[in-house]
């Protein structure tokens, strides 16, 4: 597993370096535009953090979450991922929720009880390496943003 | 695990957005996700990152709200200047933290001078720590469209977000490893001391245990504070934050917090920031 850096869209526009590799554009790209569709409707960002990660690989995030809050958690993979899942769990480490969607995007929503320390499992259940933009490459970018309002 | 700065460019990005739309192969048919069990914790901790652990001064805002507690962090942040010079560079990176504290929580409604003014501070901060040259640009940019009101308020609160969330955390940084974490520390530290201070004019200390009532983070930074297994030098604000979380962890390590708490966790905070 390795994480990876994200910069700003008013960074993308000072740069003049070449591009980065396309798998992992693709994932930040998914994700930020899901943020940016979400700011409209009250939703603010905490982080957006990026992990690449093998078939089968989980990466965990802590999170202190506010009671009553509302969280939205949403991932996406590069297309060489074909399936993101992702699991919440509280601080005894039982699920409290997790993502239904399928494909290489996944997404929750939690409003806790009690403010408490959770899990965040983001996991690559499967890819497809023939997807891959980098052939040989047998790992997926997955960016997570958690937003909350 | 291993982190590195990466370059991205916006319409190289504008055209992978197609991607994003579903120009990818056919996935192989995937069993429905299982429902998912128990996980091992001490494991999962040992592993886990924990870049998105701590809340934002915004999100602070937010729970306030929630709470029932009117009253604007913004507002209850002071019109004084941190300066974020110094030789201990420990000390650049919490300075630092507390103005990106009061510019996310002020980006509404402070004047423009003061917002170009706490902007200066992050940048001089932030290079002083290493963050490097598009980190700079960034800060430039921004300052930049604050000047000629190229950027609204809400635009600017966006990006600041942004900014404090997604980028500041995520840079590698000359200074090392422990940047990270104490600029989250003075952000956080900004935080708490006016939550305290909402909680405690608005006299609803039952507000406490969902606001402040979080171990785990202090604790992340007390490990960082402490040096991380390594012999810190002595230095009169690290000391005075190393004492202060340790008390502020007891307090929020109890179940329910009591007015008395509250206080307690405003005299601490506010006697690490007062050194500033």
């Amino acid at each position: 597993m390795s994480l990876r850096v994200l910069l700003p869209s008013s960074i993308l526009l000072a740069a003049l370096s070449g591009p980065a590799a396309a798998g992992p554009d693709e994932a930040e790209t998914c994700v930020r535009e899901l943020v940016t569709n979400a700011y409209p409707h009250g939703w603010a960002v905490r982080t957006i953090t990026q992990v690449d990660l093998g078939e089968g690989e989980t990466c965990h995030y802590l999170l202190t979450l506010y009671a009553g809050v509302e969280y939205r958690i949403t991932s996406c993979g590069d297309p060489s991922a074909t399936e993101v899942d992702l699991v919440l769990y509280d601080a005894d480490g039982q699920p409290r929720t997790h993502d239904v969607t399928r494909g290489r995007s996944g997404e929750l929503a939690f409003r806790p009880a009690t403010t408490d320390t959770f899990f965040l499992a983001v996991r690559v259940a499967a890819r497809t390496p023939a997807s891959s933009p980098q052939p040989g490459v047998s790992r997926s970018s997955v960016a997570t943003a958690v937003m909350y309002r | 695990m291993t982190r590195s700065a990466r370059i991205l460019i916006w319409p190289a990005m504008s055209l992978l957005l197609v991607a994003c739309g579903g120009r990818e192969e056919p996935a192989p048919p995937v069993e429905p996700p299982a429902t998912p069990q128990a996980i091992d914790v001490d494991a999962a901790r040992a592993a886990a990152v924990p870049t998105s652990l701590t809340p934002s001064p915004a999100e602070m805002q937010a729970a306030l709200a929630r709470e029932g507690i009117a009253e604007s962090l913004g507002l209850l942040v002071r019109a004084r200047e941190v300066v974020v010079e110094n030789p201990n560079l420990d000390q650049v990176a919490v300075r630092t933290g507390v103005v990106i504290a009061d510019v996310v929580l002020t980006a509404k409604e402070a004047p423009k001078e003061v917002l170009l003014s706490r902007l200066g501070s992050i940048k001089k901060g932030l290079d002083l720590l290493g963050g490097g040259r598009d980190l700079q640009a960034t800060l430039d940019e921004l300052i930049q469209k604050i000047q000629s009101d190229a950027i609204t308020r809400e635009g600017l609160v966006k990006e600041m977000d942004e900014l404090s969330g997604a980028v500041i955390p995520e840079i590698e940084y000359e200074a090392g490893p422990r940047c990270v974490p104490l600029i989250q520390a003075g952000s956080w530290l900004e935080g708490a001391n006016l939550v305290s201070t909402a909680v405690r004019k608005a006299q609803k200390p039952e507000a406490a245990s969902v606001l402040l009532r979080q171990p785990e983070v202090v604790g992340y930074f007390l490990g960082y504070v402490k040096g991380e297994g390594q012999t810190r030098a002595p230095d009169q604000v690290l000391d005075k934050l190393e004492t202060s979380l340790t008390a502020i962890q007891g307090i929020t390590k109890k179940p329910t917090l009591t007015a008395e708490d509250v206080e307690l966790l405003y005299q601490e905070t506010e006697a690490v920031l007062k050194l500033l």
